[in-house]
């Protein structure tokens, strides 16, 4: 299984990589922007992108709908990543045609978990 | 253990909560009082209650009260953050723990990191407050001011720094009314700038002890500072392709392993003299293969990497090319195209390695939390530690982590520290182990009995680290310079028959469990006595130290080389057949015959040797039969003419 993780944010980037990829056995790519992401999910073709909904310059609402409306990446699964895990945000950024929702601070510890069981369930 | 883990926090509660059933515990969560009053009704009282909320409010306090023992309440404790990760509670094995195990480094490194970088962003986020206030709350100032609390909200609350999450959390909220112009009351918005002022000063009180902490980690001179020691291993790739460095380099990261890059043999040799390597992993071309081969040699060859873990990859796997791979000192030979799995057990085990080198400090002490405090000081210094709660398991744990010092509590329950410390010291093998006692009492009484019960030191509790430091420094230095002493040979720096018998029982006892075959070799210095008398003794010695030097140099790391006596060596070879080996040592022999002394009075001379061969399990079961199926091919090489390794008779 590989993901995509799009955030800004290094340290946050470093933390999903190891939760992914040590305790989950996941492929992790990081991407550092919006931009970066798309690039990087048409490259690898993830089975699933997570992607930080607050984002400098591209943020994570205008980074779904350009992965929506570019063919390579338009089927790809997105679960946000948000620190605004508040009912009416979450419906928000699901009617945006996101897989799901997972707040920040996440836990590392189960971060993997949580992202398989949001894919299994789809 | 059962334990009740009460968290109004689902993230918090979760990563609490799963830690602490990694550690075997039995573990029931709830989020509410109400939820925790069912849980209790339903599967009774638990052993232990951790209550993660800010304050531990009254009813919940009567709610313990009616369920739960005089002597549980005690343990009731109140925690706002996640725990300290790390090891060593961690008593499952397998690749589970491993992971877990490998996680917690890793995240402590990623915290270490944050927590050194957070007085900058604490001062971005100063800057942006104050641009977002002296705008007078224009959009894009909030904006920024917002963002910068959010990043940090997210970053230090994934990272466990609630502390720092929660005011970030307030200040990222306020931002969002004052957009959302809720604000309209007269007043309403001086006082959300004033919260947003409090929430970022409780956020830096915050941050000044966080770092306050890191820098009570001593520094690599001693003295305080910022300092520490990334559990990062290092590790160089060799490769002409720099798509293959690429890849490599990526699932380094992942694992948390500095990989150091080289397309040529020159840059090579010169990364490894810049930075301090853990490993290193070479590419064979097919073609080439020499090159990486005398590559191999020259990195075991400078200074400090005699021990250098090596692993080659190859595209082809040539009989020829995994004898000279020994030879040079591969421990691991991996296949190209290489699988992001092999890669990471390979640098797992290089890493392993070269670890074996750590001290290994075993902690006794019925308080878990006590351990723990000491566990990280410790492993600071990069020792490696394992506690043990209860002593009735010293023995076996000592058993699978054989430790070169030990601390030891003396008031435990059952059985005392005094106890422990005689039964310990019963076993000839743990005659030496310094082991310093760690007790409240500090009466003449009770240290003339630690000293009565065989310690070698005496700490009182509460303990300074820097005494602690200090005193198992000096009782690991001294005892590791008796080791060495008693276990190396001045001449050559080989191991002594004695440790050497030691370690071979060791591998034997590995191979048998593992079915996994090795070969031992015995070697002689061909007309030693005619060398000695012709071009004198201290020539003599001079031949066995060059061939003590060159066999450090030559071989793995992992396998075992012996001094047997006079002029007589003995080697040992992990996981390899004795045709293999035969050709790798005779490919040494070549090279020792290359050597030139100079004789007493100047004169040159050259000099060989001839060597004998027994493979486990084929050759013998026992280290006896082995080594006498060894001397026998030895006494044959001798025999018919000198200068050759000898397999089979």
């Amino acid at each position: 299984m590989k993901v995509v993780i799009t955030d800004d944010e290094e340290d946050i980037r470093s933390v999903a990589s190891m939760s992914l990829g040590i305790l989950g056995g996941i492929d992790v790519v990081e991407a550092e922007s919006g931009k970066d992401g798309i690039a990087k999910a048409a490259a690898e073709q993830p089975d699933v992108i997570l992607l930080d909904a607050m984002m400098p310059e591209m943020d994570g609402p205008a980074t779904l709908e350009a992965l929506r409306n570019n063919p390579d990446t338009a089927s790809i699964p997105v679960i946000f990543l948000t620190a605004k895990a508040i009912r009416s945000e979450v419906d928000k950024l699901r009617s945006m045609g996101a897989l799901g929702v997972l707040s920040k601070p996440f836990d590392p510890t189960t971060l993997a978990t949580q992202v398989r069981e949001m894919l299994e369930k789809s | 253990m059962r334990i009740l883990f009460v968290d109004d926090d689902h993230s918090n509660g979760a990563a609490v909560g799963s830690l602490l059933a990694e550690y075997g515990h039995e573990v029931l969560r709830a989020d509410s009082l109400e939820l925790a009053a069912e849980l209790m009704k339903e599967s009774g009282a638990p052993d232990f209650v951790v209550f993660g909320m800010k304050r531990l409010p009254a009813e919940l306090a009567k709610l313990l009260h009616v369920s739960a023992s005089e002597d549980r309440r005690r343990r009731i404790q109140a925690t706002q953050e996640l725990p300290v990760l790390s090891d060593d509670q961690v008593t499952t094995v397998g690749p589970e723990a491993e992971k877990m195990r490998d996680f917690r480094n890793m995240f402590l490194v990623v915290q270490t990191k944050y927590v050194m970088g957070l007085t900058a962003k604490l001062a971005d986020l100063r800057l942006a407050i104050d641009q977002a206030r002296t705008t007078g709350g224009e959009l894009e100032a909030v904006k920024r001011a917002r963002m910068h609390a959010h990043k940090m909200n997210g970053t230090a609350g994934s990272l466990g720094y609630r502390q720092i999450s929660e005011p970030m959390k307030v200040i990222e909220t306020t931002y969002d009314a004052m957009m959302a112009d809720e604000l309209d009351e007269p007043g309403q918005k001086e006082r959300a700038w004033a919260e947003i002022e409090l929430q970022f000063d409780l956020a830096k009180q915050a941050g000044v002890v966080l770092l306050k902490e890191l820098e009570k980690l001593p520094g690599p001179d001693g003295k305080s500072s910022v300092y520490y020691k990334a559990p990062m291993a290092k590790v160089l790739v060799v490769d002409e392709d720099e798509r293959f460095l690429d890849v490599v380099e990526h699932l380094g990261r992942q694992r948390m392993v500095e990989v150091v890059r080289a397309t040529s043999v020159a840059e090579a040799l010169e990364r490894a003299c810049l930075v301090s390597l853990d490993a290193a992993l070479l590419n064979v071309p097919e073609r080439k293969a020499d090159e990486s081969f005398k590559l191999a040699r020259e990195l075991r060859g400078l200074p400090g990497y005699e021990s250098l873990p090596l692993a080659f990859i190859s595209a082809s796997s040539h009989l020829q090319d995994r004898v000279e791979a020994v030879h040079a000192g591969a421990s691991l030979y991996l296949d190209k195209p290489l699988e992001s799995q092999a890669l990471e057990s390979a640098v797992q085990y290089l890493v392993a390695i070269r670890q074996g080198g750590r001290p290994r400090v075993l902690i006794i002490d019925d308080d878990p939390d006590f351990c723990e405090l000491l566990s990280v000081t410790l492993r600071n210094e990069g020792l490696l530690i394992r506690t043990v709660n209860d002593p009735a398991r010293v023995l076996d744990v000592m058993q699978e982590f054989p430790p070169e010092l030990m601390l030891l509590d003396v008031n435990m329950p059952n059985i005392s520290g005094f106890d422990v410390c005689k039964m310990v010291r019963g076993i000839p093998r743990w005659q030496d182990l310094p082991i310093i006692f760690l007790t409240a009492q500090t009466g003449v009484q009770a240290r003339v009995s630690a000293f009565q019960a065989g310690a070698d030191d005496y700490l009182p509790k509460p303990v300074i680290n820097e005494e602690l430091l200090a005193r198992v420094k000096v009782r690991l230095d001294r005892s590791r310079l008796m080791k060495e002493r008693s276990d190396k040979d001045t001449i050559t720096g080989l191991l002594l028959r004695r440790a050497f018998a030691e370690q071979l029982n060791a591998m034997l006892a590995d191979a048998q469990r593992n079915q996994l075959i090795f070969t031992i070799c015995l070697l002689d210095v061909d007309h030693f006595k005619h060398v000695n008398d012709t071009y004198g003794h201290l020539a003599g010695d001079q031949v066995l130290t060059m061939l003590g030097q060159l066999l450090m140099r030559r071989f793995r790391v992992d396998d075992l080389r012996g001094r047997w006596g006079g002029e007589e060596f003995i080697l040992a070879f992990r996981r390899e057949s004795k045709q293999t080996m035969q050709r790798a040592v005779a490919r040494f022999l070549d090279e020792f015959k290359q050597l030139s002394f100079q004789s007493d009075s100047g004169q040159e001379f050259r000099c060989s040797f001839s060597g004998g061969l027994a493979s486990y399990p084929a050759d013998g079961q026992s280290i006896f039969d082995l080594i006498k199926a060894a001397d026998e091919r030895l006494y044959y090489a001798k025999e018919s003419g000198r200068s050759r390794v000898v397999a089979d008779l």
